[in-house]
């Protein structure tokens, strides 16, 4: 569904990505992990266009990403959840949802799918008229997946759902995105809490200084020696 | 029902009416200012752009009226789309001040190329609307139909923004920019679409005002600052509460009127807004590019000048740059910590009138009537400067409380009319024979030499403040006040300081022009064109350096000085068209100014070898 090949990335002054190459398959779910300032996040901002790509190429089934504004990436079908949730602080959880919903195919359905939404998250609906800034840190990761859901992605692309949570909710988080699996979704996810994202990943990429350093499925990585002890801590 | 009752109650009713005015006139900057976080300084100029199109088809060229309506509202809402793709756009990923000081260079301009197409004078429909008389009441038949088409707009204004997906984005792309790109949405075309209703909001704006209303190039100036305060009043983005808002300003303005002078209504109104506007928003030392002997070398050349016999007319620019680069000194002293004031003339204002009002009145000599004047402006400014502090005013608010202040000043000096002469300005009475020393009336030459002398000890402060803590800590404080104060700054303290000392220095440079000049107005001490450009000034030389605000005055003056003396008498208002055109372009181009600018390339050029 969504490959990258050899992409080159990075900010005016510094590249953060190296020639990364990253294949998601219809129905999966890919993880990426590897320490701070890693890339990840990069990864995730130039498959969006949120910062030009300067070299290599990413296909979206088949379809070039490469000249696309990140508006128009949306409409391929990626959902990009953002670090720290970003939700729209003084707009009702209503108005976040259907910010999701903007563009002109997803308004169409737009009640049908702020129904499943909210059948997916209860507790969505019973606090659909609060103010976004005003939720608990779980509600708003949750309300961050549901605006993503709003466009009908077939890929949703999470960036670090499991940033700034107690554990208790982590463990919450995970849990939705097994869910948001099992309704079919192909999902990119990028974390650094390996055990926990392993154990829901089909695949894993390990990311190091801007470079794939290992990949192969969740099994494997989590067996590798060299991982348990950088990453897993055990 | 008493006669006092009743001419009470018609202004109560009035002022109601006079509410829809207002309440139309902020709607649009509302959209702007508090919707989508853009400030359009000049907002007011293109309501008044609306006025003269709807004049223009109208009177000139026999247009029937709901046509030229019509039009001048498609006209100003494609000025509005005009701004945004030509300055706006441009620098929404700049400091946000930015903004303000290019559309502050479009109020200049629209101003003058108005006053080059239609000249200053008054212009209205010729049409007299009805009065309706209600039990002895006589209630304005344009406000009630301004007031009717405000509450329609409104309303409208309040589903669209609540109801629709636009209205929705338009909300929170002021919140995250960069999100909403995620969201599939081009926020170019939300921003464009944003421009366009309020640029038609304005428009109507304009129409409904000239129903009551003369329209003249100035009438931006007054109606501009309360825009803007309607807008904080009423909560930026609140729509209903801008009405609200609205409301209260005309009911202290209508009855206020009916108390007292017009001025002394506004200014009250101002200062209610002020309270609540309080309320509401709840590295390296300087680099010396230029040694000490060359230093020495300069000031002694400058010193110098005073024992030549230089022609009158280059002495005079002298001394009138050197006043100004204190002046801008002074204000870069608070504005380079983003601490940006756009009221800066109320403390001018408050140096000049106190001092001469203590000389004519009072037989004070300005040897003391000077000191007298700059503690009354360090006190102002300490009574504005607590409660904005106390409640964390920063940012668009408080340059927008510091706008407020400067037009109290300058109406309160307009509505003193018995002693200040009100808008005709003053003049500080002769001095008698002999007594030219004890007046503070000196021969221009030696006036040069007290300006030289002014300007030294402003860079000498601006010096001191640079290599000491208090640079760091406000450094801090304009990054992160919290951490400030978690660090053990006392925040307040370093704010109140750095404030009360730029206003005392601007006041001491406004005394001084009342000294050198013998004549002053409230419109060129206190208005807030003068206000403004002080921040230009200091912005297009560069507020981070200390010859910043020096340069800018010297390139200012000499170039409003070439323009005016270039074209001023072919064409009246082509020179300030101009200038103002440069000033967007220098905000645009150029906005660290022109010696950060100097300095920048500099540096990139010694990395490069």
């Amino acid at each position: 569904m969504l490959s990258l090949r050899n992409v080159d990335a990075g900010y005016l002054t510094m590249r953060a990505l190296f020639s990364a190459s990253i294949e998601v398959k219809q129905g999966e779910a890919v993880a990426v992990i590897g320490p701070n300032g890693a890339g990840k996040t990069t990864l995730m901002r130039v498959i969006s266009g949120l910062i030009p790509i300067q070299g290599g190429d990413i296909l979206m089934e088949g379809r070039s990403l490469k000249t696309l504004k990140p508006y128009e990436v949306v409409s391929t079908g990626i959902a990009h959840v953002a670090e720290h949730r970003r939700l729209f602080a003084r707009m009702s959880v209503e108005d976040n949802l259907a910010m999701g919903a903007y563009m002109k195919t997803a308004r169409a359905r737009y009640e049908q799918r702020l129904a499943q939404v909210y059948e997916l998250f209860p507790r969505m609906h019973e606090r659909r008229k609060q103010l976004a800034g005003t939720l608990s840190g779980g509600e708003q990761q949750m309300c961050a997946i549901g605006r993503a859901l709003m466009s009908g992605p077939k890929l949703l692309l999470m960036d670090e759902p499991s940033a700034g949570l107690a554990p208790v909710i982590v463990e919450q988080v995970f849990q939705l995105v097994r869910r948001i699996r099992e309704a079919g979704l192909t999902v990119l996810i990028v974390e650094q809490n390996v055990n926990q994202v392993l154990s829901i990943c089909d695949r894993a990429y390990l990311l190091e200084a801007g470079t794939i350093r290992a990949s192969g499925s969740a099994q494997e990585l989590l067996a590798s020696e060299e991982i348990r002890k950088a990453y897993v801590g055990l | 029902m008493g006669i006092f009752d009743i001419y009470f109650l018609e202004a109560v009713i009035n002022g109601i009416l006079l509410a829809g005015v207002l309440g139309l006139l902020a709607l649009g900057c509302n959209l702007f200012f508090g919707v989508i976080d853009v400030v359009w300084i000049c907002y007011a100029e293109l309501v008044m752009a609306g006025m003269y199109c709807v004049w223009w088809l109208y009177v000139q060229h026999g247009v029937p009226l709901p046509i030229a309506w019509l039009l001048a509202i498609l006209l100003v809402a494609a000025m509005g789309v005009l701004v945004h793709v030509g300055i706006i756009a441009r620098l929404l990923d700049t400091a946000p001040i930015n903004q303000l000081l290019a559309t502050g260079g479009l109020l200049f301009f629209l101003q003058s190329f108005i006053t080059m197409l239609f000249g200053v004078d008054f212009r209205n429909l010729g049409l007299r609307m009805p009065l309706l008389e209600i039990g002895g009441m006589f209630i304005s038949v344009a406000r009630l139909i301004a007031f009717s088409i405000a509450l329609l707009t409104v309303a409208a204004l309040y589903v669209f923004l609540k109801r629709t997906f636009l209205g929705r984005a338009i909300r929170a792309v002021s919140q995250d920019r960069e999100i909403m790109a995620l969201m599939g949405v081009d926020i170019r075309r939300v921003y464009i679409v944003t421009s366009f209703i309020g640029g038609g909001l304005a428009g109507l704006a304009g129409c409904v005002l000239l129903l009551q209303y003369d329209v003249h190039p100035a009438l931006g100036g007054t109606f501009g600052p309360l825009t803007f305060m309607i807008c904080v009043l009423g909560g930026p983005g609140n729509m209903v509460g801008g009405f609200f808002a609205a409301l209260v300003i005309s009911q202290i303005i209508a009855i206020g009127g009916l108390l007292a002078h017009v001025e002394w209504g506004i200014c009250r109104g101002l200062r209610v807004l002020h309270c609540d506007a309080d309320l509401e928003a709840a590295g390296h030392y300087g680099a010396t590019y230029v040694n000490n002997a060359w230093k020495a070398l300069i000031l002694a050349g400058l010193l110098g000048l005073t024992a030549l016999k230089i022609p009158p007319y280059v002495n005079h620019l002298l001394i009138i740059i050197l006043l100004w680069s204190f002046a801008y000194t002074s204000w870069s002293i608070m504005g380079r910590f983003g601490l940006v004031s756009i009221g800066h003339g109320a403390f001018l204002g408050i140096g000049a009138y106190g001092t001469a009002l203590l000389w004519n009145y009072g037989h004070v000599t300005p040897w003391i009537g000077i000191p007298a004047a700059l503690v009354l402006a360090a006190g102002l400014a300490a009574l504005v400067g607590y409660p904005c502090f106390r409640f964390r005013v920063v940012g668009h608010y408080f340059a927008l409380v510091t706008l407020a202040l400067g037009e109290v000043v300058r109406l309160s000096i307009v509505a003193m009319r018995d002693y200040t002469g009100g808008s005709l300005g003053m003049t500080p009475r002769r001095a008698a024979e002999g007594d030219a020393l004890f007046a503070l009336f000196v021969d221009k030459r030696w006036f040069y030499l007290i300006a030289l002398l002014t300007w030294v000890g402003g860079l000498y402060v601006w010096r001191r403040i640079d290599n000491g803590m208090s640079r760091y800590a406000m450094d801090v404080i304009s990054e992160d006040e919290t951490a400030a104060a978690a660090i053990g700054i006392n925040v307040m303290r370093e704010k109140m300081k750095i404030t009360m000392l730029s206003a005392v220095m601007v006041a001491f440079a406004g005394a001084l022009f009342a000294q050198y000049q013998l004549y002053i107005n409230p419109e060129t001490v206190s208005g807030i064109n003068i206000s403004l450009q002080i921040v230009f000034a200091a912005v297009v030389g560069g507020m981070f350096t200390m010859m910043g605000p020096t340069v800018g005055a010297i390139f200012t003056i000499m170039l409003a000085e070439l323009l005016r003396v270039g074209i001023g008498v072919t064409m009246v208002g082509l020179d300030n068209t101009i200038y103002g055109a440069l000033l967007i372009a220098f905000i645009i181009f150029l906005p660290n100014g022109i010696v950060g600018t100097a300095q920048d390339w500099f540096k990139r050029k010694q990395t490069q070898f």
